[in-house]
């Protein structure tokens, strides 16, 4: 049985995208097959004119590491690290110098109202702050697209607000938002919204 | 309209265009576009019910200006109403009575209607949000996040009427 099913979805640049739908309607599937994180069984997904389906797992992970900026549910956060160091490290490994990358990490951190945490590890900050720090890594890099699975789930309204702020000023500074919400609030921002049902857009 | 303009006057006096641009920064545009006449209006009808008067200031070249001020029989009036007890809470919704008038009888597809209003709450919500943007006062943040949250509440029953009332099944009686 298939997650997803005869999904044809073509994202134009600098376009924001909500998916919508019911839980277990394969919104993370089709975000993380756009990631290059799955590979579909048939069918194909292009970004930026690449075929990424077929490409091998070197190709994938470069493409995620140049152009991709993603928050998943499972943020990953390194665990030896603080939360500034989490975000300077996409910047350093694009081979930014230690003092822009810390300015540019710590000014996400900030606009996301976490600048005061930015010298703790993750285990040192709740499942909320652990989200925007995973946000704010996702930006750092200023990737051409990112995508977002529930980027406000575990957020209080004030913290839910911020990060709505902070993909608002992404998605203006021309960079495409997929972005897997329940949330309305993030949804009427999008230029789109998709809807899922059972694996298939409705 | 008119206890919010009370409300404003309760501080002190103030001329009309300085009434009016604080309504603005603090009620205005989060239900309807502020309509200034209405304002002007308004202050008139208080002022024939004794509620508030003004004084005329001349301003030399320029036309005399009206400063307006609460009468003790307004301040009385304006205590009186936020004494009342609350209203009932609003449940009836005119586009919720439709689409489950529309599933009950099958002569509308309600997952249509279901769809038209989403988009129309939606663009509301991003109208509303953005209107936070400039929200420095606290009075009118407070009323943008009033209007935001009410928006959400109604978009999410429309999600869950729409997993709920299933596919359109046109009726028999329909033409």
């Amino acid at each position: 049985m298939s997650a997803v099913a005869g999904i044809d979805l073509e994202v134009n640049e600098g376009e924001w995208i909500a998916i919508m739908g019911p839980s277990g309607s394969g919104k993370s599937t089709l975000l993380n097959l756009i990631a290059g994180l799955d590979t579909p069984d048939e069918g194909s997904i292009m970004v930026g004119g690449e075929e990424m389906s077929g490409a091998s797992l070197t190709k994938r992970a470069l493409f995620r590491r140049n152009k991709v900026g993603i928050v998943l549910q499972s943020l990953n956060l390194l665990a030896d690290l603080t939360a500034l160091q989490n975000v300077e490290l996409p910047l350093r490994i694009a081979g930014a110098k230690r003092r822009s990358s810390s300015v540019e990490a710590m000014g996400l951190l900030m606009s996301l109202g976490i600048g005061e945490l930015a010298h703790r590890r993750p285990d040192e900050l709740s499942g909320g702050q652990q989200q925007r720090v995973a946000i704010a890594r996702a930006l750092a890099n200023r990737p051409a697209v990112v995508l977002a699975d529930e980027p406000t789930g575990a957020l209080d309204r004030a913290s839910a607000t911020g990060v709505l702020d902070v993909l608002r000023a992404a998605n203006l500074a021309g960079q495409t938002l997929v972005v897997v919400t329940h949330d309305h609030r993030v949804a009427s921002h999008a230029d789109r919204i998709v809807t899922l049902e059972d694996g298939c857009l409705i | 309209m008119r206890q919010l303009i009370l409300a404003l006057l309760a501080d002190g006096s103030g001329h009309g265009y300085d009434l009016r641009r604080t309504y603005e920064q603090k009620f205005g545009s989060v239900w309807a576009p502020t309509n200034d006449g209405q304002i002007y209006v308004t202050l008139s009808r208080l002022e024939k019910e004794g509620l508030v008067e003004f004084e005329v200031k001349p301003q030399g070249d320029r036309p005399d200006r009206k400063d307006y001020a609460m009468t003790d029989h307004g301040r009385e009036a304006l205590v009186r109403w936020l004494g009342e007890p609350p209203a009932p809470p609003n449940l009836r919704s005119e586009t919720m009575l439709r689409i489950l008038a529309a599933a009950a009888s099958g002569l509308a597809d309600h997952q249509v209607m279901i769809a038209t209003a989403r988009r129309e709450y939606l663009d509301a919500l991003r109208r509303v949000d953005e209107l936070r943007d400039a929200a420095e006062d606290p009075i009118r943040s407070l009323l943008v996040e009033s209007a935001s949250l009410q928006l959400e509440a109604d978009l999410k029953w429309l999600d869950v009427a729409s997993v709920e009332l299933g596919p359109f099944r046109k009726s028999r009686k329909g033409k």
